[in-house]
C-alpha cells in the first residue's frame, strides 16, 4: 500500500517532479498496453451511442414539442407522438445509455482486471448485431410495429439481435475477467459483473411473451424497473466507484460501505417494480412488497452517497478544473437526489397525487439524464483522450455542454416536478373538468421543451468534438483540455 | 392459488434466501475471503505506482510563470 | 479459492434477481392466472381486435391509461370513471394496456361514458373539433377524404372550416376498428370479490 499523508495532494499548479521510478515506468507501460487492447471496442461502441444520442435527443424534443404544438407533423402516421415517443426511449436507453456503457466497461474492464481485452474481436460482431438491432426496432416501432409494452416495444428480431450482441460483448468481458491478474476485485468490477449475469437474464424472461393479462403489467413493471436496477444503474455506479477517486487522487471513503451498497442494492432494488402499479387491479401485498423495497433502497443509496461524499468532500475545487470530475459528481449527486425521491415516491399518500402524472417522467429523466447521462458523459471526457492519443481541443465547448445539459435538465426536471404535482391534486379534485388540468400543465410543458433543446444543444456539441477528436483536429495538446487555461501548444507526443 | 398459501410461500422462499445469504457471509468470515482489518485495500486497486494516490489526474493547471518548461506530463 | 469465492459471488447475484422475479411475477402468475373471466365479460370480436392493434400501433397506451383505482385514491370514483377495475376485466388482454400516464383520462369504461360512435370518429380525427385545448395528437390516416362516399362509407359531420372542399371525409376500416374497439371498452359489470380481492385499500 502505498503511503501517503493526508491531503497530500499536487496542488493544481504545482508540477509532480519526482524521477520516474521503474516500477512507475513499468506500470504506465502496461496502463498503456490495456488502454491500447480496448481502443478499437470502445471507440465502436462510443461512436455508436454518440450518434443514437443525436437521434434520441432529437426524438426527445419532437415529443416534447407535439405538447406544445399538437398538429405539428400532424398528417403522418410515422412522426405521431405515439411512435416518436418510444422511439425516443427505446433510442436512447437501448442505444445511447447501452452502448456508452458497454465502451465504458470495456476500458474499465481491461484496467480494472490489469489484464488486456480478450476476445476483442467479438465486440465488432456485438457493436454491428447491437446497433442493427436498435436500429431495425427503431424503424418498426416508426412503422407501425410496436410490441406494445413500455421499454419492450422491439419487435422480436430487434431484441434478439441485441440479445445477440450483448452475449459476444459478454463473453468477451467475462473472458477477461476470467484471466485476471489481480486477486482483489475492485467495487465497480462487482457491479458489471452482476450485470452482465443479470441483465441478459431478465431480457429474455421479459421477451418470452408467456404471460397475460394483469400478470403481463406485473412482469412489464419488473422488467422495466430491473432494466434500471440491473444494468443501468450498474453503469453509473461503476463508473462513478472509479472517476471520482481516480480522478481526484484519493481512495474511496470506505470500502465496507461500498460492501454493504452493493448488497443491500441487489437485494432490494429488484424488489421494486411493482411501485408502477400503486392502486392497480393487482394483490395489494404485491404492491406493498414493492413499497417496502423501495424505501429499503435507502440504505444502499445512503451507502453510496456517504461514501461519493466522504470521497471528495475538501476536494470540491477540483470541480473547476476536470470536466470529468464535474459531470460524475453532478452525475452522483442526482443518482442520490432521485433515488430518494423514488423512496417517497413509491408511498402511497404520495403515489396518490404523482401516479399518472408528469411528475414521474420528471423523475425518470433525473435518473437517466441528470445520473446516467452526466457520468456517461464524465467516463467519455477521460477515456477518449487516452484511447484516441489525443485531447479535447476545446476547452470552451465542453464546459458549453455541461452547462447546457445541467441547466437544460434543471429546467426540466423542476418544470416537470411542480407541474406534475399540481397535475395530480388538479386530477384529484373531482370538481375540475379533466380539459381544466391539461391546460395548467401547459407553460410547464413549455419549459420541457426549452429544457430539452438545451440538452440537445449540449448533445450537438459534445457530438461534434467527439468527432473533431476522431478526425484529430484541432490543436495538438500534451495535457488534458480543461475548464481554465489551455495547455501550451508543443510538439512532442504525450506518453 | 390462495393468498394464504401464496404468502406461505413468498416467506418461505424468504427464509431460504435469508438462511442461504447467511451462510454465504459465515462461509465468506471463515474462510478469511476478506481480510477484516484491511477491508479498505481494495479501494487503492484504481491506484498504481506511475497514478498513485496523492496525485490528482486529468486537471493539471499550468500558471503563465511554469508554462514554458515542456514537461510533458503523463497524459495517459 | 479465487473460483469458489467468485462462484459464490455469481451464485448470490443470481438468487438476488430469481427471488425477485419469483415474488413480484412467478408467484402472482400462479395465483392469477386462475382467474376466470367474470361473467359480464366478452371476447373481443375480430373487429375489435383489429382496433385494438391500432390502438397499440398509433401509441394510445403512452397517455391514456385503462384501470380504476378504488375508493380513497385519487377521484377516479367521483370521476365516474368506473367501479375499481379486478385482474378479471383484463384477462382477455394482451399485451396488457393498463397504461402509466393520464395525460389523457382513464379509458377502461369510455364506451360507458361516450357510446357515440360519430364522437369517437370526429375526436381521432382532429380532437381539437371537439375538444378545444386538447393536446391529443390528430389521427387523419384513419380517414379518407372522398369526392363520391359510397353507400356504405360512414361520413364524418365536421365542420365547414375543416370540411376539404368539395369533399367529404369518411372513416376508413382502421378508424372504424378502432372506435368499435374503444366502444367495447365497458367494465361496468359486477363482479363477485373472489379469491384475488383487490378493492382493498390500505
Amino acid at each position: 500500500m502505498p503511503r501517503h499523508k493526508k491531503n497530500d495532494i499536487a496542488a493544481p499548479n504545482q508540477e509532480f517532479r519526482h524521477k520516474e521510478t521503474d516500477a512507475a515506468r513499468a506500470d504506465k507501460q502496461l496502463r498503456i498496453s490495456l488502454d491500447d487492447s480496448a481502443r478499437t471496442p470502445t471507440m465502436l461502441y462510443f461512436a455508436s451511442a454518440v450518434f443514437w444520442l443525436l437521434v434520441g435527443s432529437l426524438f426527445g424534443v419532437m415529443t416534447s414539442l407535439k405538447f406544445n404544438f399538437p398538429d405539428w407533423l400532424g398528417g403522418d402516421a410515422v412522426w405521431t407522438f405515439g411512435r416518436i415517443r418510444p422511439a425516443h426511449l427505446n433510442t436512447i436507453m437501448y442505444g445511447w445509455a447501452s452502448l456508452a456503457g458497454a465502451g465504458m466497461i470495456v476500458w474499465l474492464t481491461a484496467r480494472l482486471c490489469r489484464t488486456p481485452l480478450q476476445l476483442g474481436w467479438l465486440h465488432y460482431l456485438a457493436a454491428i448485431l447491437w446497433n442493427i438491432g436498435v436500429l431495425a426496432g427503431t424503424i418498426a416501432i416508426l412503422a407501425g410495429y410496436s410490441q406494445g409494452l413500455e421499454w419492450l416495444e422491439f419487435p422480436t428480431f430487434a431484441g434478439a439481435l441485441i440479445a445477440a450482441g450483448f452475449l459476444m460483448f459478454a463473453a468477451s468481458i467475462a473472458q477477461t475477467f476470467r484471466k485476471r491478474n489481480v486477486d482483489h476485485l475492485y467495487v465497480s468490477l462487482w457491479y458489471i459483473m452482476a450485470s452482465l449475469l443479470w441483465f441478459p437474464l431478465l431480457y429474455v424472461v421479459a421477451n418470452l411473451g408467456i404471460y397475460q393479462g394483469v400478470v403481463e403489467a406485473a412482469m412489464n413493471c419488473w422488467y422495466g424497473h430491473n432494466a434500471l436496477a440491473t444494468w443501468f444503474t450498474p453503469i453509473g455506479l461503476a463508473g462513478a466507484y472509479y472517476f471520482i477517486p481516480k480522478v481526484i487522487g484519493r481512495p474511496i471513503y470506505s470500502y465496507y460501505l461500498g460492501l454493504i451498497g452493493f448488497w443491500a442494492f441487489a437485494l432490494f432494488y429488484n424488489w421494486n417494480g411493482i411501485h408502477h402499479l400503486v392502486g392497480g387491479p393487482l394483490p395489494t401485498w404485491l404492491v406493498t412488497v414493492s413499497i417496502v423495497a423501495s424505501v429499503m433502497m435507502v440504505v444502499p443509496v445512503m451507502a453510496v452517497a456517504v461514501n461519493h461524499h466522504l470521497t471528495t468532500v475538501n476536494h470540491f475545487r477540483m470541480l473547476r478544473y476536470s470536466p470529468t470530475l464535474r459531470f460524475v459528481v453532478v452525475g452522483s449527486m442526482c443518482y442520490t437526489a432521485v433515488s430518494f425521491q423514488g423512496s417517497l415516491e413509491s408511498i402511497r399518500s404520495f403515489q396518490e397525487v404523482a401516479h399518472f402524472t408528469h411528475y414521474t417522467i420528471g423523475h425518470a429523466h433525473l435518473g437517466v439524464y441528470g445520473f446516467l447521462s452526466m457520468i456517461l458523459f464524465g467516463a467519455m471526457y477521460y477515456i477518449v483522450p487516452r484511447l484516441a492519443k489525443w485531447e479535447w481541443p476545446s476547452p470552451r465547448m465542453i464546459k458549453l455542454h455541461f452547462w447546457s445539459a445541467s441547466m437544460g435538465i434543471l429546467l426540466y426536471v423542476v418544470a416537470l416536478t411542480i407541474g406534475g404535482w399540481l397535475q395530480g391534486l388538479a386530477m384529484n379534485d373531482p370538481a375540475t373538468p379533466f380539459i381544466e388540468v391539461v391546460n395548467l400543465t401547459k407553460p410547464y410543458l413549455w419549459a420541457r421543451s426549452i429544457g430539452g433543446t438545451l440538452m440537445l444543444l449540449g448533445h450537438c456539441v459534445f457530438a461534434y468534438q467527439f468527432f473533431l477528436v476522431i478526425k484529430r483536429a484541432g490543436p495538438r495538446r500534451f495535457a488534458p483540455a480543461l475548464f481554465r487555461e489551455p495547455a501550451p501548444m508543443e510538439g512532442g507526443i504525450s506518453a | 392459488m390462495t393468498l394464504p398459501l401464496a404468502a406461505l410461500i413468498v416467506i418461505i422462499i424468504a427464509l431460504v434466501a435469508g438462511a442461504l445469504a447467511l451462510s454465504g457471509f459465515i462461509w465468506a468470515i471463515r474462510t478469511k475471503q476478506f481480510s477484516i482489518q484491511h477491508l479498505n485495500k481494495g479501494a487503492y486497486l484504481v491506484f498504481d505506482e506511475s497514478e498513485p494516490v496523492g496525485q490528482s489526474q486529468d486537471m493539471i493547471f499550468r500558471p503563465a510563470a511554469e508554462k514554458s518548461n515542456g514537461k510533458s506530463h503523463a497524459a495517459s | 479459492m479465487m473460483f469458489v469465492r467468485t462462484f459464490v459471488f455469481f451464485l448470490g447475484v443470481l438468487a438476488t434477481v430469481f427471488l425477485g422475479w419469483a415474488a413480484l411475477v412467478a408467484v402472482p402468475d400462479a395465483m392469477i392466472s386462475e382467474v376466470k373471466p367474470p361473467p359480464g365479460l366478452q371476447r373481443y370480436t375480430e373487429e375489435q381486435l383489429f382496433g385494438r392493434s391500432i390502438y397499440i400501433r398509433e401509441g394510445c397506451m403512452y397517455c391514456h391509461s385503462q384501470q380504476v383505482r378504488p375508493e380513497g385514491f385519487g377521484s377516479d370514483q367521483d370521476r365516474f370513471w368506473g367501479r375499481p377495475s379486478v385482474p378479471g376485466d383484463f384477462v382477455f388482454d394482451k399485451p396488457h394496456l393498463l397504461g402509466t400516464m393520464r395525460t389523457g383520462p382513464d379509458l377502461i369504461n369510455i364506451a360507458v361514458r361516450q357510446p357515440s360512435e360519430d364522437w369517437h370518429l370526429t375526436h381521432l380525427y382532429n380532437p381539437r373539433i371537439v375538444v378545444p385545448g386538447s393536446v391529443m395528437p390528430p389521427f387523419p390516416w384513419l380517414f379518407q377524404e372522398k369526392v363520391t362516399p359510397g353507400p356504405q362509407d360512414r361520413i364524418l359531420a365536421l365542420p365547414d372550416s375543416i370540411t376539404p372542399r368539395g369533399k367529404v371525409v369518411v372513416a376508413t376500416h382502421e378508424g372504424l376498428a378502432l372506435t368499435a374497439y374503444l366502444l367495447s371498452l365497458d367494465r361496468s359489470y359486477a363482479v363477485i370479490q373472489g379469491k384475488v380481492d383487490t378493492t382493498k385499500v390500505k
